[in-house]
């Protein structure tokens, strides 16, 4: 009986935090001048992600007859000013989906051809209608107002002192002009998501906090110091850890193993309820600084990291430079084979030294939150998460951005994203607490939203307790504890998993290999000595041979000698 | 900054390691190779050459004779034999019980050297005693020495057999090992030197220095060179080097075999081994200077090699030792890694098992005293080197400092 109720208990807990009202198959279908997918785009199927494991992203000319047959959710995100081919306009109009319209041409599909589109420029204030609140951004956005009339209108934009509908409703069809949705307004398209899908929310804010960067260079006192202080608050924290840190001038590489001190911090940290999330191997690349350099991403090149740290990368030649795309696809696939080998041998690098040292890492964090997509997909055999935000464009690393909750864009091959929020501790900022705060307050707009943000341990305590404050005085706040989630971290030899809490870890790697490791000299002039150690070590051994034999024949030679 | 002193030390020590422990090896295989052509050597000893023992004896009454008894017990024919010892200068009663020896066996002759040669030191007595001697070939004692019976036979039967050899050298042991602590480490140390440095170099490359006894030369060669160079402070080295340029090697025979006493005092030992650090130093820069004239490249590298001893890989040892000391109160930024830790532990192990190897050699020598005597060896007699080093080193930059060069020939030729 206790058996079956604790088996009762284990699989409620299984049961996943949020509720999808059922199974969604959602189609994305974009009007784009560009032949790569927009960075817009990848963030609509990341908001959508949080409400459907199942998306499709099409483009207007890539439908074919039978490709909405198992849609239930339909969106057309018209990205450029285009006319959607026909075929394509029918095969949506048919459809029984409800329909998400988001930008462009959608005045040429039958649910939205009523609504009067209107560009407006330097639109910066909206206004939520399920909230009653107004929110002001920073930057100020192109958006397309609808006028005229529609049912319900879940959001308006604030413009010269006049309100225009800007997320509308009609029937079961849903229209945004908000449609550069990197930019912050887009929180309004996240939440009306909700009412799309037609899911209740949990109705809680789950947060995190990274302690970001720790490297072998990092002072034990001040991570000692505010791990502590964190835990002692039951704060379940992050340590986002960089297994190398390299010396930009000498390029001499630091392992754990060579810091003690800080090592026994971390793992106290970790005994204490942190988790320890990769934070990649070197945090670098060729002769960048550890923490200051990218490591899956060339941003001198603004490219993928083709070739290891000591070779000049080939530039990566443009799609226009091909006659067709067969050749291009051909081209990259062979560039990035490097970027394959890179990637694999940092990954497993980094998951089997932080194994060796004795930790127990979680997840990932992508140095400066760059890499390119060939890089996600690599990554997430690796890695059920990721945390931070998302380089949307395979092109230019600085394209980034998050949806407002957990997700699992599609992007990501199936890691589960959670994403960063509310920024971090900027000392250049007179209140950076109330940085965070601002940030924190708009995403209440946003149903379920996740509040993510990280702090560098090297700030020591100053600010982290208003933080934490700031933090917990969330509506409906709770700490996210990622050993609780179902995740896993894994390589062909290491797999730790974590399910309820509970936390196995399986190793084939030889221990004494793995120890050994460690240990194992990185520089030149590390190996050069260690060859030289070897070779000590047999002379050694030989001597020692020689002096057995020679005492063995000790008594064979005193006749020898005499005779 | 640091970082690049300590790894140029490192690489200075570590190539003077590599080095010997190469010489170790070829040590070891010479020693279990040497005897091998005696059986057919013995066969061309028919015909042997008339030989000259020289024995330049200063006031060494204490031991001239268990050194000519030594000499009377020599196993060569008697009549290709003289004994010559000269007779340099005492003030003693050298010459006198010398005489009662010359007295005693036919082969034994005392000779007193005449005012030119008398009282300028060993070379020139050897100089006097090659004008009185008749032998092919000239076989050298010091006089404290006591050959084995057979030790110039075995010489004689180095040159009899390499046509190629200038001179054969034996190889020594010490009478006095077990006398004083000092007397254990020099025992210990002249072992090592014969197996590691001379068997070592002989069986890679076939050089071997002249050690100022228990040898065999050439008449011819002596007389070639104008006799031994008189303005040399360590006229082995030079004399070696001058062997090499005309074309000859030296053979390292440990047949031939011959006991010596070692000094037993600190003082003593200090005096001698300062002369010996001093002179080689000398011949090492004056070669350096003319080591691309050298005709003989085998000669450059052995120079090169002192070269090292003497000032690299000692400005090496005192480099990693300066580092590890100011480290111990200041951080300099030494990225040193636990690598270099075990390199440390594993040069002691290298030391350790060279000095066993060549003691179980001698098979008496590798015995429990002295396996501990080997492991205080390496922290305190090894370490005076360093001292010792710096000390000559002063002289001689005080030397040149205050006196001209030329002139430090000239001061030396009246010491």
């Amino acid at each position: 009986m206790r058996y079956k109720t604790i088996m009762l208990i284990l699989f409620l807990l299984c049961i996943p935090y949020e509720s999808h009202a059922e199974e969604q198959n959602v189609t994305i279908i974009y009007s784009s001048k560009s032949n790569d997918v927009p960075p817009e785009v990848y963030m609509l199927d990341a908001l959508v992600s949080h409400f459907s494991d199942n998306v499709d992203i099409l483009r207007d000319t890539e439908v074919s007859p039978d490709s909405l047959e198992e849609t239930t959710h339909l969106f057309y995100f018209g990205v450029n000013p285009a006319t959607i081919p026909e075929s394509t306009r029918d095969q949506i109009n048919q459809s029984e989906s409800p329909v998400y319209g988001v930008g462009y041409n959608v005045n040429q599909l039958e649910a939205f051809d009523e609504l009067n589109l209107m560009t407006r420029q330097g639109v910066s204030k909206f206004h939520q209608a399920r909230t009653d609140q107004s929110l002001t951004f920073d930057l100020a956005d192109t958006i397309l107002s609808v006028d005229g009339s529609s049912s319900v209108v879940h959001a308006d934009s604030i413009h010269q002192g006049e309100r225009h509908p800007v997320i509308v409703q009609t029937d079961r069809h849903f229209y945004s002009g908000i449609y550069n949705l990197l930019n912050r307004s887009s929180l309004f398209v996240a939440d009306s998501l909700f009412d799309f899908f037609q899911v209740n929310p949990v109705g809680e804010h789950v947060g995190y906090l990274r302690l970001e960067d720790i490297n072998p260079s990092t002072d034990p006192k001040l991570l000692e110091e505010v791990g502590n202080y964190l835990l002692d608050r039951n704060v379940p924290i992050l340590l986002a850890v960089i297994t190398v840190y390299v010396e930009p001038e000498s390029n001499q590489h630091v392992h754990y193993i060579d810091r003690p001190q800080l090592l026994d911090v971390i793992r106290r940290l970790e005994d204490r309820g942190a988790t320890v999330l990769s934070h990649g191997y070197t945090h670098q690349y060729r002769s960048s600084e550890t923490g200051e350099g990218f490591e899956f991403w060339d941003v001198e090149n603004n490219q993928p990291v083709l070739v290891p740290s000591n070779e000049t990368p080939p530039l990566l030649k443009k799609r226009d430079v091909f006659s067709n795309e067969q050749d291009y696809d051909e081209y990259i696939e062979t560039q990035l084979e490097g970027e394959t080998s890179y990637i694999q041998s940092k990954l497993t690098n980094s998951i089997h030294e932080l194994v060796s040292l004795d930790l127990e890492p979680l997840g990932f964090e992508a140095p400066h939150y760059t890499m390119s997509h060939s890089g996600y997909s690599l990554t997430s055999k690796y890695f059920s998460n990721i945390f931070g935000q998302v380089q949307f464009s395979n092109t230019n690393w600085e394209v980034m951005g998050a949806p407002p909750y957990i997700a699992k864009p599609s992007l990501l091959g199936g890691m589960t994203l959670y994403p960063e929020t509310i920024g971090y501790i900027r000392t250049d900022l007179p209140r950076p607490v109330d940085e965070m705060r601002r940030a924190r307050d708009e995403l209440m707009i946003v149903r379920d939203s996740m509040i993510g943000g990280f702090y560098h341990p090297y700030l020591g305590t100053e600010h982290i307790s208003d933080l934490i404050d700031m933090m917990e005085s969330t509506p409906g706040f709770r700490w996210l504890d990622l050993r609780e989630q179902t995740e896993w971290v894994r390589t062909e030899e290491v797999s730790i998993t974590a399910t309820n809490g509970a936390i196995t870890m399986q190793d084939e790697r030889s221990r004494v290999m793995s120890q050994l490791s460690l240990y194992a000299p990185t520089s030149f002039l590390e190996r050069a000595l260690l060859v030289l150690a070897l070779i000590t070590f047999i002379a050694v051994l030989t001597f020692l041979l020689y002096t057995f034999y020679l005492r063995g024949q000790r008594k064979k030679r005193l006749f020898k000698e005499r005779g | 900054m640091a970082n690049l002193l300590f790894l140029f030390s490192l690489v200075m020590i570590w190539t003077m390691l590599l080095y010997h422990m190469f010489l170790m090896q070829g040590g070891f295989w010479h020693y279990m190779t040497f005897r091998d052509p005696i059986p057919e050597w013995s066969k061309k000893m028919t015909d042997l050459p008339k030989v000259s023992v020289l024995i330049p004896a200063h006031n060494e009454a204490v031991v001239v004779a268990a050194t000519l008894r030594a000499m009377s017990r020599i196993n060569y024919p008697h009549d290709k034999l003289e004994v010559i010892l000269i007779n340099d200068n005492s003030s003693d009663r050298t010459g006198e019980i010398a005489q009662t020896f010359a007295d005693k066996f036919s082969f034994i002759h005392v000779v007193q050297t005449t005012p030119d040669y008398a009282g300028k030191g060993k070379s020139s007595a050897l100089n006097y005693g090659l004008t009185q001697s008749t032998g092919d070939v000239l076989v050298v004692y010091d006089a404290d020495n006591t050959p084995e019976k057979d030790s110039v036979y075995h010489l004689v039967m180095g040159l009899v057999n390499d046509t190629g050899a200038g001179a054969v050298v034996g190889k020594f042991r010490v009478t006095n090992a077990y006398e004083t602590l000092l007397t254990r480490f020099i025992n210990i140390e002249t072992i090592c030197f014969q197996w590691m440095a001379q068997a070592g170099r002989w069986k890679w490359f076939n050089i071997a220095t002249i050690p100022g006894t228990n040898f065999a030369i050439r008449r011819s060669i002596i007389e070639e060179l104008g006799g031994w160079d008189e303005a040399a402070l360590a006229e082995d080295t030079e004399l070696t080097i001058r062997v090499y340029e005309l074309g000859w090697h030296i053979r390292f025979f440990p047949a031939a075999i011959t006991w010596e006493q070692e000094p037993q005092t600190l003082k003593v030992w200090w005096k001698q081994r300062t002369r010996w650090a001093r002179g080689n130093q000398y011949v090492v820069l004056k070669f350096m200077r003319q080591l691309f004239s050298l005709k003989r490249k085998k000669i450059v590298f052995d120079i090169i090699y002192f070269f090292f001893t003497y000032f690299l890989f000692f400005f090496g040892v005192i480099l990693s030792n300066s580092l590890f000391v100011i480290n111990l109160f200041v951080d300099i930024g030494l990225e040193v890694g636990n690598i270099t830790l075990i390199l440390w532990v594993l040069a002691f192990l290298l030391f350790v098992t060279e000095v066993f190897v060549t003691l179980s050699i001698e098979r008496s020598e590798f015995n429990i005293p002295n396996f501990f005597t080997v492991i205080l060896m390496y922290f305190t007699y090894s370490q005076l080197w360093i001292i010792l080093v710096i000390y000559s080193l002063y002289l001689e930059i005080k030397r040149v400092l205050f006196n001209q060069e030329v002139r430090w020939y000239k001061t030396d030729r009246f010491e």
